[in-house]
């Protein structure tokens, strides 16, 4: 009887047993049909993370796809952490989740990255059109002028720069090529500010030019033949009968921008001279010279004001024998103050000018706006 | 009853065979590394299409794996395959970018040589050139130009020297347009005075 029983409880449990079994097994296979791995998911996320790379949004969206990245790798992590435990366990919500995240970054990122290298490309190709123009305005209206090594060398380097940054806006390559344009902006428009500052600087003096050269036309309209020296325009003109009768190109001092002030500035000095000594051959270094009375009264009054307001020492002398000669044609402003020109131009200087002719020198016979126009 | 529990021993058996199938660790370190290698090597600058494209295979094939890793029944053989490949490819990128460097370093030192000789004749047609006033004053710019370009000449050593072969190349490429344009303009000048150069 006993054994009987204890066949009936052995066979209940083990009915029980069986009947846990097939509910285990059953609840097994439907968390199994049912808990599907983010697979779908985690694959657009992966083709979205290279579509926004392909779009360089690590160059133009970084901070946009690092988090992108980010959120890519944790999910994986995650679905890593998720496949370590028994199937029944696992829960795919999270990677899920972050794989979701991430597309939507990496979406953002691409479209980041398109939007900013629009802008960018437009922003380039304007300022690059800019620098263009102000290239231009430069070698038209500065690029010759006496402005020292700095200007010459920060334009030149804008210059060089702004080739660059073209190089690279064609290669596509726009974050280089705006740092290489804001380089050559820099470069460019320090020496146009600076080129700008010195020309209105040396216009100051513009109302004397002015007033000088009408004294050259009148002079030479009386019948005097008048030497007038345009140093903007580096020309030296023979003028008679109140008129252009022969015209030059002229070299003068190195510092040629401005007026003489003492020994050994390099400036050609301004003002209403007149022709003192006739030199051939035999008695100067440069082919033919005409020796000019530089310093006259109003440099001497000059120069005995600055040595008096301590603008310059006393023992630095005012500087003399200005002379127009001849050696010129180098293509550069060489000489210590004098005028320069070819040899066989000086001969016609040389054989229409006298002891005593008018020499008038001038900063520049036209106005600061006529010349930038 | 025992056919039973002989049925359900198999199952548990081809499960626990299946499901201990492991990940194929080794070749997944061995293509990870040699990407690294190639990032090294800077080809996500050099080529960075063909880095991108072995990046994004190496994602796809650790997204199969984990998706083998999800299932009852795990195959990672495909995966091992795939691994070996993106290994071979990703150590390929390393010898692709040395070769893109090379290409890069000859053609500087090309545009280096062209540049030298543009200079040299530059240099020799600015000596013919006519002294007009006009002419004085191009010149007077051009022989500026011609001492930008050399001082861009030489920071172009330094950027080879420095590894910045990109940089380098931009600048010798620059240097050379405008040394070339320089030329041209002289050239143009000579003609139109009839000097011969």
């Amino acid at each position: 009887m006993l054994f009987m029983k204890v066949r009936k409880i052995i066979s209940l449990f083990t009915y029980l047993f069986f009947a846990a079994l097939v509910i285990f097994i059953g609840y097994s296979v439907y968390v199994y049909v049912t808990n599907k791995p983010p697979v779908e998911e985690i694959s657009r996320a992966r083709e979205s993370l290279a579509s926004a790379k392909n779009k360089k949004a690590g160059r133009y969206a970084s901070e946009t796809l690092r988090e992108a990245e980010r959120l890519y790798k944790w999910s994986m992590k995650e679905w890593e952490t998720q496949n370590s435990k028994l199937f029944i366990f696992r829960d795919y919500a999270l990677t899920r989740d972050l794989a979701l995240k991430s597309i939507n970054k990496s979406t953002n990122a691409g479209n980041e990255a398109k939007s900013v290298k629009d802008k960018l490309q437009n922003r380039v190709e304007t300022e690059l059109a800019t620098l263009k123009k102000q290239i231009t305005k430069f070698e038209k209206y500065y690029e010759h002028l006496a402005l020292g090594q700095s200007v010459h060398r920060s334009f030149h380097r804008g210059k060089t720069r702004f080739l660059e940054a073209q190089i690279e806006f064609e290669k596509n390559n726009l974050q280089e090529a705006a740092k290489l344009t804001k380089k050559a902006s820099e470069g460019i428009t320090t020496a146009e500010k600076a080129a700008h500052i010195k020309l209105v600087e040396f216009y100051k003096n513009y109302p004397s030019w002015e007033k000088n050269t009408k004294l050259a036309y009148s002079l030479s309209g009386k019948g005097q033949t008048v030497i007038l020296v345009d140093k903007l325009q580096s020309t030296c003109y023979i003028l008679k009968g109140g008129k252009e009768f022969k015209s030059f190109p002229a070299e003068f001092g190195k510092s040629w921008m401005g007026d003489k002030m003492y020994a050994g500035d390099k400036a050609t000095p301004e003002g209403i001279y007149k022709v003192i000594d006739k030199k051939n051959q035999s008695r100067t270094r440069y082919y033919k010279a005409l020796l000019i009375n530089y310093p006259n009264s109003d440099d001497q009054k000059r120069y005995d004001r600055m040595v008096k307001s301590g603008e310059i020492s006393r023992r630095t002398g005012i500087g003399g024998l200005i002379e127009i000669h001849g050696d010129g044609g180098k293509s550069v402003h060489w000489t210590d103050g004098c005028v320069a020109l070819e040899n066989k131009e000086m001969d016609v200087v040389f054989s229409n000018c006298s002891v005593n002719t008018p020499v008038i020198i001038v900063g520049s016979r036209q106005p600061l706006e006529d010349y930038l126009n | 009853m025992k056919k039973i529990f002989y049925v359900m021993s198999i199952v548990a058996a081809a499960l626990i065979f299946t499901s201990c199938a492991k990940a194929p660790q080794a070749e997944i370190d061995a293509a990870k590394a040699a990407l690294e290698q190639a990032k090294a090597a800077q080809a996500d600058k050099y080529v960075e299409a063909d880095f991108l494209a072995v990046q994004d295979s190496l994602n796809a094939v650790m997204v199969e794996i984990e998706a083998q890793s999800s299932k009852l029944f795990k195959s990672y053989g495909k995966s091992k395959e795939k691994l070996v490949v993106i290994t071979t490819n990703a150590t390929e990128l390393v010898a692709k970018t040395e070769v893109r460097k090379e290409e890069i370093k000859t053609e500087v030192a090309t545009a280096q040589t062209a540049v030298a000789a543009l200079l040299e004749e530059n240099n020799a047609l600015v000596a013919k050139a006519p002294k007009g006033k006009e002419g004085k004053e191009a010149i007077e710019a051009i022989k500026v130009d011609l001492a930008g370009i050399t001082t861009s000449v030489g920071e172009v050593d330094g950027l080879l020297a420095a590894g910045d072969l990109l940089g380098a190349q931009t600048k010798i490429n620059a240097a050379q347009q405008k040394a070339t344009e320089i030329n041209t303009e002289l050239k143009a000048v000579l003609d139109k005075a009839k000097i011969k150069y």
